[in-house]
């Protein structure tokens, strides 16, 4: 059942009716009754069921004795299933979101073995927890600590939260609808025929994929904050204006933030400060000076846990290679840090709005030529197609399957989610009266109904983070 | 706290680190310098910070980090 699929609607407005008749201390009980038909409607309930279990009495396991064995067999059991299933060799059908349930079990699990969590000793709550199905499909992975003070103690209705919640949810599907599924089929269509569309076309095929991804991704998370918010419960914001970065470092504290925090807290740490890293981070400064010596483990960390970001969007050599170019962009940008340093010192216009503007440009440059990864199947057709855009382009015009309609829809799709990222517009929508407010909603909602690509019949793309 | 201010000055001279209080929280300080702080109090203090105690409140000043430093050893 997709965020928009009509069956998910109707869904959506019977859990909504009955939500605010239920009192407030069972209200999470419905939710999680709903988390559960919802799941179950996907045919894999057996795998989060299984999840669930484990989970909850490793937790139980884990408040009488901290135990590292307790730990270590609930990954064996859970990230092990989840390599399994992300390994394609292997010809599993991969359950719906399994990455994402997984990993918040696994933050919950290690947060209790550092004692930075509560236990959750009712096993229907945590399997709320671990269910929510706002955030199932994909993502944000929150924490335990967050996610569940929210959740078992929602807010009271409120007309604001309806319409924040409507708003994100319009918005989410406008960013989906009107321009994602808008440009999509172009760039199924020229990442299939990669001995036609080279060149230019594969350089357009990268830009276009940087407009669908993030108009896909941020648009479902868009839906999920505002589904959570009809529900009094507040969930993590997983981006910050990731395309306004101006290195690949910050670019990753900007997108699919829980994700990239995840990593961060329970791998790159764990591993930096671990005893063997030590010992070897001592070792490599005796060797190798003070400066060099000292960044050499830091570095390696990273290329593990590139290497496991990439292996979490799957495991084919083309996620692996995506995820070992994002580790090695950034240490090389770490690397030239002092030739930036004195670059900016010498130069003084480096310190300008307009050099900014092309250290933003640069890097949406650099990530979408990485994104390529995750475009085309093969290592060796991405580099082909990689390489093929600082040849010579061919000027002809070949037909990309999208009608003139699309690109001016899409077009102005874009030019809308520029401007509504900006403080000024926000504000001053924020300062509409609430009838103004209302009105402009039900405009945009026309404006999805006309232009977003929808209808009786048409199955509405599945998201594209659902497949990780 | 001296040695401490000294690591932290080696590492970013432009910061004033005895009055700044949100340096995780304002971007200041990023990964790579967290772990390089972890190795440099490691070899000056002889102490290890674990995993679990790289919070945004045990390094957002030079004074939580010396709390910490002091609690751990």
């Amino acid at each position: 059942m997709s965020f928009t699929s009509q069956n998910f609607l109707f869904f959506l407005t019977v859990i909504f009716a009955v939500y605010y008749l239920v009192p407030h201390k069972f209200r999470w009980a419905l939710l999680l009754i709903g988390s559960l038909f919802f799941y179950a409607c996907s045919g894999f309930i057996l795998y989060i069921l299984a999840t669930i279990i484990t989970t909850y009495i490793a937790g139980i396991l884990l408040e009488k004795k901290r135990s590292r064995l307790v730990v270590t067999a609930w990954f064996i059991i859970n990230a092990g299933w989840l390599l399994m299933v992300k390994i394609p060799s292997f010809g599993l059908l991969m359950p719906l979101g399994i990455s994402f349930y997984t990993f918040q079990s696994a933050s919950y699990i290690l947060d209790l073995y550092r004692k930075k969590t509560q236990i959750e000793r009712n096993p229907l709550k945590l399997a709320l927890f671990v269910s929510f199905f706002p955030q199932i499909i994909q993502g944000p992975i929150s924490r335990h600590n967050d996610l569940a003070q929210t959740l078992f103690n929602p807010q009271e209705f409120s007309i604001a939260n309806i319409s924040y919640g409507m708003r994100r949810i319009l918005w989410g599907f406008f960013k989906k609808l009107v321009i994602a599924d808008r440009l999509l089929p172009a760039i199924k269509l020229m990442s299939a025929s990669t001995e036609t569309f080279t060149g230019g076309y594969a350089a357009l095929n990268v830009l276009l994929y940087a407009v669908v991804l993030y108009a896909d991704f941020t648009g479902g998370i868009d839906i999920t904050i505002g589904i959570a918010r009809f529900f009094g419960v507040r969930v993590s914001e997983n981006f910050n204006k990731p395309f306004y970065s101006a290195n690949i470092a910050e670019y990753w504290r900007r997108w699919h933030i829980t994700m990239g925090t995840w990593f961060r807290d329970y791998l790159f740490y764990p591993l930096s400060v671990c005893r063997p890293m030590r010992r070897f981070s001592k070792i490599s400064r005796h060797y190798l000076g003070n400066n060099f010596g000292k960044r050499l483990p830091v570095y390696i960390t990273t290329i593990v846990t590139w290497f496991a970001t990439g292996l979490w969007h799957g495991a084919t050599a083309n996620f692996i290679a995506w995820g070992l170019a994002n580790g090695l962009v950034i240490i090389l940008s770490q690397e030239c840090e002092p030739l930036y340093k004195h670059f900016h010192t010498k130069f003084t216009f480096s310190n300008s709005r307009y050099y900014h503007g092309f250290a933003i440009v640069r890097t949406f440059l650099l990530m979408c030529a990485i994104r390529s990864f995750d475009i085309y199947a093969g290592v060796g057709t991405t580099l082909h197609m990689l390489f093929s855009m600082f040849r010579p382009w061919h000027a002809v015009i070949i037909d990309i399957g999208l009608p003139m309609q699309n690109w001016l829809v899409a077009a102005l799709g874009v030019m809308l989610l520029i401007i509504a990222g900006h403080e000024e517009p926000r504000r001053r929508f924020e300062s509409l009266n609430p009838v103004a407010k209302l009105s402009l909603c039900l405009l945009f909602l026309c404006v999805i109904i006309v232009f977003g690509v929808y209808g009786y019949g048409y199955d509405a793309n599945q998201f594209i983070y659902n497949r990780f | 706290m001296e040695k401490l201010l000294s690591i932290l000055s080696d590492l970013h001279p432009e910061i004033d680190f005895s009055s700044h209080s949100a340096l995780i929280d304002e971007g200041v300080l990023d990964s790579f310098d967290i772990v390089t702080i972890i190795a440099d109090v490691d070899d000056a203090y002889g102490l290890s910070i674990p995993a679990a105690e790289i919070v945004p409140e045990n390094f957002n000043s030079a004074l939580a980090l010396f709390s910490l430093i002091r609690r751990l050893s």
